[in-house]
């Protein structure tokens, strides 16, 4: 039997009178697309965000929108790669957009200070927050009785006052605010609060301690404000306490060695506390070696110019159990 | 102001005029779908709520620039999309510090020893409870392409139909199409074990 086959052939008219007739069906639904592993699916978690995920996201937004400046390095990518003539045209548009955005920032902004606006004050104590590290190692330290360092002199003290300025700084940007946890923070509809005039020189601390916060990750900048967080509250004493003490310890070394210190995590920055603490801790005036007792030399301050002298009781040297030199053993091995 | 039913896009609506409580409300109401999308697409938790940050963070910068001509959900699943994809390049080509790993589809949503407990309960006559058939899942998830997991996950989770996987992803419905068919089929021969077992 032969069966005839017919080709068909659809032409512009014929297809478009199709689509005018009847509308094309509707797609099924994903799910149909997947079916047999929908169910599977299931047993993927629905992730519940951290409680506090909310208010640091109005946060951020907040202080990024107050440093003028993108978190990001690409933005809006809003079209695929394409031929070199779009690239052109985004790339005179993105040159256009800069040149326009300078102009009009420095006809609209006659002044830095107005980009530093509300939440000036985590940004400014940025170091002191990014010394601080995290509320886990605030804690840490907190419930160990470490002690100062001992070389805590005059000169730190000015530190130490810096230190108790930040706090209260810190405290006065939470006084007013909601301080629950839980809690989506108001964020600052105003749309500046200048800087507190100040010299160049602060002007342009305070902008480079803003660039610092935005330069790092979001969950840094947000352990950052959970820290000024905490340190702000009038009930977390010992966390404050626990601050000014690790402060203390990292202006007591030496400038070079202090941003390795900052950088360790927690466990190796409490190892590191231990091991100074307990090096601070052996007394200055250590009493006399049992080599400086040796009574045939005197006591010190008095001992005799020249090597140490050897008597009947002194040790031989070199001890019988080292290997003299000799013709066949010309260098003994140490 | 444009009418509209959504709940989404009349929030989204009062942001763009200068709302800042709107915008709150609609992070409460958007945070955790994000993050279990993104938790999902890049496998770890802390990248998912960065991500999440920033998705926000994109919305609210261009929020002069939003209109009600399509739905929330799309312009926001677009942006998530963008986001997931922008971590994903930057990762790849700077190999940034503090972006792990993890973020790539084939090596893993989950640890080398986690894979090995994963294999071990593909054995059909080993019977896997629901935290090894999770991981399973999730194994079998990262081994998708990036594109492939995003359209399966925004069809899973966000329910999203080809139009709108389609204008979230910035394809074409048969490209999408075609994405979740050889999703399907990659995920049923990564799963086949559990497929039959779960057969009637």
């Amino acid at each position: 039997m032969i069966t005839p086959t017919i080709t068909p052939t659809i032409t512009p008219s014929d297809s478009s009178l199709h689509s005018s007739a009847a509308p094309p069906p509707p797609s099924p639904p994903p799910a149909a697309a997947l079916e047999g592993i929908w169910e599977l699916l299931d047993v993927l978690p629905q992730a519940e965000s951290p409680p506090d995920l909310s208010a640091t996201t109005i946060e951020m937004v907040a202080l990024s929108l107050a440093g003028g400046k993108s978190t990001t390095h690409s933005f809006a990518r809003t079209w695929q790669r394409g031929s070199t003539g779009r690239w052109a045209i985004a790339a005179a548009a993105v040159m256009g957009a800069l040149v326009l955005g300078v102009l009009a920032g420095r006809a609209s902004l006659p002044s830095p200070s107005a980009r530093l606006i509300a939440f000036l004050p985590i940004a400014q104590h940025v170091d002191l927050l990014v010394e601080a590290g995290s509320v886990t190692f605030l804690q840490a330290l907190a419930a160990q009785p470490y002690p100062p360092p001992r070389q805590f002199d005059a000169f730190q003290l000015k530190g130490d006052a810096q230190f108790n300025a930040a706090m209260d700084s810190l405290r006065r940007l939470q006084a007013g605010r909601n301080s629950t946890d839980n809690a989506v923070r108001p964020m600052p509809s105003e749309p500046a609060t200048p800087a507190t005039p100040a010299t160049p020189a602060e002007r342009h601390e305070l902008e480079k301690n803003v660039e610092t916060f935005q330069r790092l990750s979001s969950t840094r900048r947000r352990e950052l404000l959970e820290v000024a967080r905490q340190l702000a509250d009038p009930q977390q004493e010992d966390l404050r306490n626990a601050a000014r003490l690790w402060h203390q310890w990292i202006a007591s070394r030496d400038p070079a060695d202090r941003r390795d210190i900052i950088e360790l995590n927690t466990q190796q920055r409490l190892e590191w506390l231990d091991r100074y603490a307990q090096r601070d801790s052996r007394p200055i005036n250590r009493p006399p070696r049992e080599f400086d007792r040796d009574p045939r030399r005197g006591p010190p301050g008095q001992r005799p110019p020249g090597p140490r002298p050897r008597g009947p009781g002194a040790p031989p040297f070199p001890p019988p159990d080292r290997p003299r030199a000799s013709v066949e053993n010309p260098a003994p091995l140490r | 102001m444009e009418a509209t039913t959504d709940p989404s896009t009349a929030l989204m609506l009062l942001v763009r005029d200068g709302n800042v409580e709107a915008f709150e409300q609609l992070v409460v109401l958007w945070q955790d779908r994000l993050v279990t999308l993104l938790l999902h697409q890049t496998g770890d938790p802390s990248i998912a709520e960065d991500l999440t940050q920033e998705v926000f963070l994109r919305i609210y910068r261009a929020r002069a620039r939003y209109k009600a001509t399509a739905k929330f959900t799309t312009w926001i699943h677009t942006i998530a999309n963008n986001v997931a994809s922008d971590l994903r390049q930057r990762a790849y080509r700077r190999r940034e510090r503090g972006v792990p790993g993890s973020v790539s589809a084939s090596s893993s949503m989950i640890g080398l020893d986690q894979l090995a407990v994963a294999a071990s309960a593909l054995l059909p006559t080993r019977q896997a409870d629901r935290t090894e058939l999770q991981m399973v899942v999730q194994r079998a998830l990262a081994q998708l392409s990036e594109k492939q997991r995003m359209a399966v996950l925004l069809a899973k989770f966000e329910l999203c139909s080809y139009d709108e996987i389609a204008a979230a992803m910035q394809l074409s419905v048969p490209a999408v199409k075609s994405l979740l068919f050889r999703a399907r089929d990659q995920l049923r021969e990564s799963l086949a074990p559990y497929l039959q077992s779960n057969a009637p």
